[in-house]
């Protein structure tokens, strides 16, 4: 092939370090004593050197006149794409890949789509009105999911909540309430048997007009163990 | 949040991954970058529909690994890794579709190789022979040039910018030189043989 002797040796070679590395190189990150054993090879190498460029060509960007539309153009696609990156970005996680290559989970997600596909069957070929119980709204208050259904308050409030109140859980002993910051850094915790806590006045002292607060619930039951929580809710002074 | 600095920006999105909080310091994080990765990948391609394919995938991939990052190397550092090596991907996968291609195509409109004293010598050697020759023979421009084009795969316009050549003809000028004192210094390098 013409010219391939020049191609074979402009690539990268079994001693050129990895492009991770020298990423870590030109970061200044290596340590001392690795530094001195990549320098040589660095300095002296067509192909470190080029790869060095083009980092450098990333890290330091200028678009020139002739660019600028282009860029512009792909910038705005590139937003408009970003909730596909976000969800793309996420199934491609880590965690997701070791939940999902779990053993035990693959039989289970296959149970679930078979019994998902049964239930919507079901409900397609059976749409008579669903019947309701006699006693309905003569109940007491009380819910049986694994779920706490939060009252209040949610979402802009006018005042200063006094306390939070949710949906007594049937079987709770007690609900452990935690109040904390929207980057989940807590501000206050506390315990009670009933279905509301009043919140202390340094807690009260923290809602300020603006600022967003995540609070939720756990029910415990007899044994101590934890029988349901709520999902996390948010509420925030509005002035 | 302008005034956290990317790695800043990791740190609390780190402190809740899943929230809608902690998105909101990714998405800043990318916005910052989609100019630079777009911008990059525009110049090495010439293609805006495919530059922003690729700027897409590495902004996927960068998401998806960011609990892979490491605080003592710089984002914009670990970004270009990520977006390097999906350029690369996709070369091969370019070098894979031009091999059913005729061969011409992929050298068109290039420098001609033929009679290139280069292709005479010995594939074993090349290596170290082709890059001692080209310390001796060529100045640090020709073999960045050089080895940006046959060794990365890069079009010529691409080099020039990237390298931000002022002369005439840019990067090909550059090739043309480089390959004549080459092929020069081969001769030479033979006579003494």
């Amino acid at each position: 092939m013409e010219g391939q002797n020049l191609i074979d040796a402009l690539r990268p070679g079994p001693d050129c370090p990895s492009i991770e590395r020298l990423g870590r190189y030109a970061d200044g990150a290596l340590s001392l004593e690795e530094r001195r054993r990549e320098e040589p090879h660095i300095a002296a190498c067509p192909n470190c050197q080029a790869e060095l460029a083009l980092l450098q060509a990333f890290a330091t960007p200028s678009v020139r006149e002739d660019e600028v539309k282009a860029v512009q153009w792909g910038v705005g696609q590139l937003r408009r794409r970003e909730p596909e990156i976000f969800d793309r970005g996420w199934l491609a996680s880590s965690n997701v890949r070791r939940w999902l290559s779990f053993g035990s989970v693959r039989p289970a997600l296959t149970l679930a789509i078979v019994l998902l596909s049964v239930v919507g069957g079901y409900y397609f070929t059976n749409q008579a009105a669903p019947k309701l119980p006699a006693d309905l709204g003569s109940s007491p208050e009380t819910t049986r999911s694994l779920t706490v259904t939060v009252r209040a308050p949610i979402g802009d409030q006018t005042t200063v909540p006094a306390r939070l109140q949710w949906q007594a859980v049937s079987g709770a002993a007690r609900y452990r309430v935690r109040v904390s910051e929207v980057d989940r850094e807590e501000l206050w915790s506390g315990d009670t048997v009933e279905s509301a806590i009043v919140l202390p006045a340094h807690v009260r002292a923290r809602i300020v007009p603006g600022k967003t607060l995540v609070w939720q619930v756990v029910a415990f039951g007899a044994s101590n163990a934890a029988i349901a929580e709520s999902n996390a809710a948010r509420f925030r002074l509005v002035q | 949040m302008d005034a956290l600095s990317d790695e800043e920006l990791i740190a609390r999105y780190r402190l809740a991954p899943g929230s809608d909080r902690s998105r909101s310091f990714v998405e800043e994080l990318f916005r910052r970058h989609q100019t630079r990765v777009v911008g990059w990948y525009y110049r090495l391609t010439g293609d805006r529909a495919l530059a922003v394919d690729l700027a897409q995938d590495v902004f996927v991939r960068a998401y998806a690994s960011l609990d892979t990052f490491r605080v003592d190397s710089k984002f914009t550092t670990w970004l270009y890794i990520i977006a390097r090596n999906r350029w690369r991907d996709s070369l091969r996968a370019q070098r894979s579709r031009a091999r059913e291609a005729p061969e011409a195509a992929m050298f068109d409109a290039e420098p001609s190789a033929d009679n290139d004293a280069l292709a005479a010598i010995e594939a074993s050697d090349a290596r170290v022979l082709v890059r001692r020759l080209m310390d001796e023979a060529l100045s640090e421009t020709e073999k960045r040039v050089m080895t940006l084009h046959y060794g990365h795969d890069m079009r010529l316009d691409a080099i020039t910018a990237t390298l931000g050549l002022t002369n005439a003809s840019g990067a090909k000028a550059y090739i043309v030189s480089a390959r004549r004192k080459l092929n020069i210094a081969v001769k030479r390098w033979k006579g003494r043989i």
